[in-house]
């Protein structure tokens, strides 16, 4: 596509440590990425992979549901340092600025054992890619659209013989503002959806420094701060609660590349400042409940890869982290200082990828935990991958791999007051995966890949949260969750003279439900989980003819329950954007003007029930690179 | 070109469903038109903080069938959340809808929504009525509770206090009101019954209570019982009789409380109003002449969530939420703790109301 050619030849020194073979993993690059520089990584996921992305209103805390599971089993990775917070085990991927990564990588499932632990949905990790090209890029970017947001982006990079620095800039008010109709209300008023709004800025500094051709060392530094009003439920006309989330991610790393060897040595400290206020009364100077946690972290990873020969490539390497809670929720709020938690893990892995034919290929992966010192479950996991007719029209093959996975507890279901409990299980299980995949070769300017996946695991002691007395709510290990089913991806691309089409579908099916009664009353047994489809699809069409480029985007989500027992659901909704844009160049300038329409035909839906969310909208980018 | 612009106004002046087809869909069954909620008893269903949304069901006394939702069945829009209370004067249901700040009033047998009283950033939670002209709504965080005007259904005034007011009776020309402070409140103190003149609105005394003064009853010799939770940290659960002209504390009996999973809920009392009982795990029975509390109906496996006792005929019902996020259910058992039916209600039932 022509806004490929705007892309610099990015050369990439740090090869990176590969992904195992026979586990599935695809990858969002950064002609991708750029294409969708104002948004968040939340928006970028839904429209490029089966994650489903549970959202709390426009602007809105988001989170993923991967394959059937918790917002807890999607494990996000910033060039290799886990960013969920250790006292929510979570992220919220409406945080993070598709502007600040340059490659997103999805790792399904037991793929991301490779990185660490607690993926028992997968994990999605953001990379950076110096420029090392010699050449300074400048790209500014400014978006406006009908909710009344504005989305900044800037970014400068530039390189020499020994040196890289990217410096990037973002910043985002958006008003989140549109009417709906209230049908929960009395006569369906017209009500405006005015307490959704958010600012959100933030800057990142990378550096690197090539010691000499096999030597790198990098340092990042990611300052965020975002501050937002919660949008109510249509029961409510006043919304009341607003929440922060500040943080501070330091990274320094070094990497090493040889033919044969290659060393990923990252170490990293995160301050995350989390705050959360929701006005109690109508007074003048009303009274409010606060909640205020800074998270501080230690992490260390070392990652590294050796080929021993044509056959053969160890890997191995350990991850720690240290993590300090300092919250006013863990002890009793009559009390109004705060107490401090911390927590050591260290977990340390090693196996092999085998190529014993050249049809042929294994990995095997031995991961095992300590956390506090208590030794946690071994985790094996075993692939096998199978190609044939490789030098025919099509490529096929067949991968299977089987794992163990578990996921620890966080801070919260640990220590939060005075429900926390210690005596918490980490959830645990067994995932079995088989692929089958298709790929051609690039003929009559046509290209395709086809993957169809079938999956099933089942998780031990899911952890719930429930009251334990009135209104009080603790987690318990309360449910055993059977999660299996069917994802295909279909990617075709056709270029032809000025021509360029890209299509890409994913279609999954997931059942992913209870299997554990806790007691004879309890009818969530056999029920899929709430707020999760069993059935979505998504899929895009992006066509480009000289300096035009078109995009239309689909997503279908199925019915979602939002009761345990299945007595309520959220009707499928289906959501449509179309983006048309044109190139310039003047001179050594180029610009990028880009119209899109969000939501086309203005279908009304719900993500998270009884939370509005907008109709159409229309939207305005402008790009300016040099 | 041309078609693609035609296309372009079409599409941005049509849409494919309406808001209603976003909205949640229940799988309850539909309440028959010609059904009158009259004989029976509503359970308040709070339904989910946020999210949810609080639902009525209704039981005849003399049949098995029970309706769901039938306010949203009656009106074609929701109660709100989080339903806390419904209080029945003469023909018409007061219902307090504490996170949508506001008092919703249907007419009991049709359950039809009659009006609404907003009070932006409150938190509704029970509601007493004083006279035939007014009557007095708590509020769970404002420091404060509310005179409503029964005839235009507006609030007239507002009475500060020092915490959160909960639980109501009328004794004499005295309003007895439960004042405690809510686990995010870091002042001390405030445990509080407050007495209050029924004709000039104004707290002429205040009585120092144990910890968590959340609940409250008169027996038949006009003596007021206060329940008291003990708090999360205090763990001094109690239950004290009040006596209502000198304002002083009879007697207490001391619920001991190992942890804050053996807080009390709900205190409630027979009809010849001689008999509390009270959730602490088990369903307790306490006479007010006896000596100590015993345990009537044990816990088992259930989480005991709400407790109604029948002015008609003293049975006992207790509501279990099961995990919160589904239908909960009602048992029903006679004095002796026999159990006798059962049935399912809505999502987190909380008050039983008998008519």
């Amino acid at each position: 596509m022509d806004s490929t050619t705007y892309l610099s030849e990015v050369e990439i020194i740090g090869q990176r440590i590969p992904e195992r073979v026979s586990f599935k993993n695809t990858k969002i690059d950064k002609e991708q990425i750029d294409q969708y520089l104002s948004a968040s990584l939340g928006e970028l996921l839904t429209l490029n992979t089966p994650i489903f992305i549970k959202s709390y209103g426009a602007g809105g805390t988001a989170t993923p549901s991967f394959r059937g599971t918790g917002a807890s089993h999607t494990q996000v990775y910033w060039n290799g340092i886990n960013l969920n917070s250790p006292m929510l085990g979570q992220v919220d991927l409406s945080l993070f600025p598709v502007a600040f990564t340059d490659e997103v990588t999805v790792n399904y499932g037991a793929s991301s054992l490779l990185y660490g632990t607690g993926g028992l949905g997968g994990g999605i990790q953001m990379n950076s890619k110096l420029n090392w090209n010699k050449k300074q890029e400048i790209i500014l970017s400014q978006t406006y659209n009908t909710l009344q947001n504005s989305i900044t982006n800037g970014s400068v990079s530039f390189s020499n013989e020994k040196w890289s620095s990217t410096t990037k800039l973002f910043y985002k008010d958006a008003r989140n503002l549109f009417e709906f109709e209230n049908p929960l209300q009395p006569n369906t008023p017209t009500w405006n959806n005015d307490h959704s709004g958010q600012i959100q800025y933030g800057a990142l500094q990378e550096v690197g420094y090539k010691i000499n051709d096999n030597h790198i060392l990098q340092g990042n530094l990611w300052y965020q701060n975002s501050e937002r009003k919660l949008t109510p439920s249509m029961d409510n006309r006043y919304g009341d609660s607003q929440q922060g989330d500040e943080s501070l991610r330091g990274l320094l790393s070094w990497k090493v590349n040889y033919d044969a060897l290659k060393l990923d040595w990252n170490h990293a400290f995160i301050h995350d400042f989390l705050w959360y206020e929701k006005l109690l009364n109508n007074d003048e100077t009303p009274k409010t409940t606060n909640s205020d946690s800074h998270t501080y972290q230690y992490q260390s990873h070392l990652r590294t890869s050796y080929q021993v020969n044509d056959k053969l490539l160890l890997r191995g390497g350990y991850d720690y982290a240290w993590d300090q809670i300092h919250s006013n929720q863990y002890q009793a709020s009559t009390d109004s200082s705060t107490v401090d938690v911390q927590q050591h893990t260290f977990d340390v892995f090693g196996g092999f990828d085998y190529f014993p034919m050249e049809q042929l290929s294994m990995s095997f992966l031995l991961r095992q935990q300590w956390i506090d010192g208590d030794i946690k479950p071994t985790l094996p996991s075993i692939g096998l991958e199978y190609q044939w007719n490789r030098n025919g029209k099509f490529t096929y093959s067949l991968r299977g791999n089987i794992s163990k996975n578990f996921h620890a507890p966080s801070l919260n279901d640990r220590y939060w007051y005075p429900v926390g409990n210690p005596d918490l299980l980490p959830e645990e299980g067994w995932t079995y995966e088989g692929t089958f995949g298709i790929q051609s070769q690039w003929k009559n300017n046509w290209r395709l890949t086809y993957d169809i996946t079938a999956f099933s695991s089942i998780i031990h002691n899911w952890i719930v949260w429930k009251p334990a007395v009135s209104n009080l709510w603790r987690p318990e290990n309360l449910k055993k969750v059977n999660s299996r089913g069917i994802e295909q991806i279909l990617q075709l691309t056709y270029h032809k003279n000025d021509w360029q089409w890209i299509g890409y579908v994913s279609v999954s099916y997931v059942k992913s439900e209870n299997l554990e009664a806790y007691d004879e009353l309890d009818e969530s047994v056999g029920t899929q989980l709430i707020y999760t489809p069993i059935f979505s699809a998504q899929g895009y069409i992006q066509a480009s003819y000289k300096s035009w480029y078109g995009i239309v985007e689909q997503q279908i989500y199925g019915k979602r329950l939002t009761q345990t027992d299945g007595s309520e659901y959220l009707p499928p909704y289906y959501l449509t954007n179309f983006s048309i844009g044109k190139q310039f160049s003047f001179r050594q300038h180029r610009f990028d003007v880009k119209a899109r329409i969000e939501n086309v035909f203005a279908f009304h839906y719900q993500s998270i029930a009884r939370k509005p969310m907008p109709g159409r909208v229309y939207q305005l980018t402008f790009t300016y690179k040099l | 070109m041309r078609y693609s612009i035609l296309i372009l106004t079409f599409i941005t002046f049509w849409s494919c469903n309406t808001v209603e087809d976003s909205m949640p869909i229940s799988n309850t069954p539909d309440v028959p038109d010609e059904v009158l909620f009259e004989e029976g008893l509503f359970v308040i269903n709070e339904g989910n903080f946020d999210w949810g949304h609080g639902t009525l069901s209704f039981k005849k006394y003399e049949s098995d069938s029970v309706y769901e939702e039938i306010y949203k069945q009656r009106n074609d829009f929701e109660l709100g959340n989080v339903a806390q209370s419904m209080t029945i004067i003469d023909d018409k249901g007061y219902i307090c809808v504490n996170n949508s700040a506001r008092v919703d009033i249907i007419e009991t047998k049709t359950a039809k929504w009659i009006g609404r009283v907003e009070i932006p950033r409150s938190s509704p939670r029970y509601l007493l009525p004083v006279n035939e002209q007014k009557a007095y709504i708590t509020d769970l965080y404002a420091d404060r509770f509310y005179i409503l005007d029964l005839d235009s259904n507006k609030i007239v005034k507002e009475v500060g206090t020092t915490g959160w007011t909960e639980k109501m009776c009328k004794v004499d020309n005295f309003v007895y009101m439960t004042q405690t402070r809510t686990v995010f409140d870091h002042r001390k103190g405030g445990q509080f019954l407050l007495k209050i003149n029924a004709t000039t609105d104004i707290v002429v005394d205040s009585l120092e209570l144990p910890y968590g003064p959340i609940d409250l009853q008169v027996d038949k010799n006009e003596k007021i019982w206060v329940l008291c939770n003990g708090g999360l940290v205090q763990l001094t659960p109690a239950i004290v009789q009040v006596d209502p002209n000198t304002f002083k504390v009879i007697k207490t009996f001391d619920l001991s409380a190992n942890d804050y999973l053996s807080m009390p809920s709900r205190l409630r009392i027979n009809k010849d109003k001689d008999i509390l009982y009270y959730i602490q795990k088990d369903v307790f029975a306490l006479p007010i002449e006896a000596s100590s509390p015993s345990s009537i109906i044990p816990k088992e496996k259930r989480l005991f969530y709400g407790l109604g006792v029948s002015p008609h005929n003293n049975d006992i019902y207790v509501a279990d939420a099961i995990d919160y996020v589904q239908k909960g259910w009602i048992f029903k058992y006679n004095q002796e703790g026999v159990k006798l039916d059962s049935f399912k209600v809505g999502v987190i039932p909380n008050e039983i109301v008998f008519q």
